[in-house]
């Protein structure tokens, strides 16, 4: 099996982000995106294609409930028709189940550390 | 910033510059109502979801085309990284199919859970237990199923369960930790096991520790008389985790 890039990971672990960002507060797709540049200071970027499915699936199952607003253009007020916007907030169930991920995670992490070697000063160990 | 650029260069008028600006807006929503069109096709799903789909990923490109212009990109530029930051339609289309999927998946097995305990209960009722047994008060399975319980994936590694977590939650929390065997206890006696493969709960079982248990599986429920069975018949702690 080969080894898990960057790009697995944040694939595998891809829920827990926008359960996170969504603990805090309602938010829209494409603000979850920026939410997870943000708040990771922009090493990781959620890509609209893994994240719209992913929200259909959260909601299919429970974890998210959603609700639409109407947006109007900024930058041509007098148009009438708006567009939709749709919201995601957790549910009950999203919660708890953040709480498990969360939990689950650190678990993993507490047993992979055992695995890992001692972190080095410098360049020692590095190589080159 | 193109009107500026477009007077300046060419001497053109302030209305010929308009037009031209309307001209490309309307390429430009043109090139995402082709792309929107695509993925409409490509969906496997209610129209309603359909619909839902393409109005939350038109919104998506509408605000993505705004920050890029905000950023200096040209409109035509700014359309063509949105679209292209999406992906290809037909595949995003399969990657929604999936996702679908996976729900209902999880939903079957979730019920697939609740049968195989429901018909555990029955079963434990009228044939697994012999007389010598019959001191063993079934219906534990149903008061402590609602009740708390904690979850181990790993040794000494246990997640607590709070008390109003249903059974489908608990197969959905199970779902989550790959490549584990996993082992709610409900209760000193019962407690339910569950193993993963292929990314599906492969297997499920009500266990009376740490004599007689029931297996359910894909396979069928059939009663499971090997008490000291060399992987499950020992105390539920002792169960190792599944190895990739």
């Amino acid at each position: 099996m080969p080894a898990p890039d960057g790009r697995d990971l944040l694939r595998s672990s891809s829920d827990l982000l926008v359960l996170s960002v969504l603990a805090d507060e309602p938010l829209y797709g494409y603000s979850i995106i920026k939410q997870v540049g943000a708040r990771s200071e922009g090493l990781m970027r959620l890509t609209p294609g893994v994240l719209y499915p992913l929200l259909h699936q959260l909601e299919k199952q429970k974890l998210l409930t959603s609700s639409w607003e109407t947006v109007h253009d900024k930058s041509n007020p007098e148009t009438t028709k708006g567009r939709k916007r749709k919201w995601y907030r957790l549910t009950p169930k999203g919660k708890r189940r953040l709480q498990q991920r969360a939990a689950a995670h650190r678990a993993y992490q507490a047993v992979l550390e055992a695995f890992l070697p001692e972190t080095t000063q410098g360049n020692e160990g590095v190589g080159g | 910033m193109i009107h500026d650029e477009l007077q300046q260069k060419h001497a053109v008028t302030s209305q010929e510059v308009l037009e031209l600006e309307n001209e490309l807006s309307s390429i430009a929503e043109s090139r995402i109502n082709a792309w929107l069109s695509i993925l409409t096709q490509a969906l496997r799903l209610r129209e309603s979801e359909r619909r839902s789909i393409c109005e939350e990923l038109h919104e998506h490109i509408e605000e993505r085309v705004h920050d890029l212009l905000v950023s200096g990109r040209g409109e035509a530029d700014a359309v063509g990284q949105a679209i292209a930051e999406l992906g290809d339609a037909a595949e995003l289309a399969h990657r929604y199919g999936k996702a679908n999927q996976q729900a209902k998946n999880r939903r079957i097995t979730m019920n697939f859970g609740i049968l195989g305990i429901g018909v555990g209960i029955m079963a434990v009722g009228t044939m697994v237990f012999s007389p010598q047994d019959s001191n063993i008060d079934t219906s534990v399975f149903q008061e402590n199923l609602a009740a708390s319980a904690s979850i181990e994936v790993a040794d000494n590694q246990r997640l607590s369960i709070q008390e109003d977590t249903d059974l489908a939650e608990l197969l959905d929390m199970i779902d989550q930790v790959t490549e584990q065997k996993v082992i709610a206890h409900w209760g000193a006696k019962l407690c339910l096991l569950a193993s993963k493969s292929d990314g599906l709960i492969a297997d499920l079982k009500l266990i009376e520790d740490p004599a007689n248990f029931l297996v359910h599986s894909r396979r069928g429920l059939h009663e499971h008389l090997a008490p000291h069975d060399p992987q499950f018949g020992q105390s539920a702690a002792a169960v190792p985790p599944i190895h990739g």
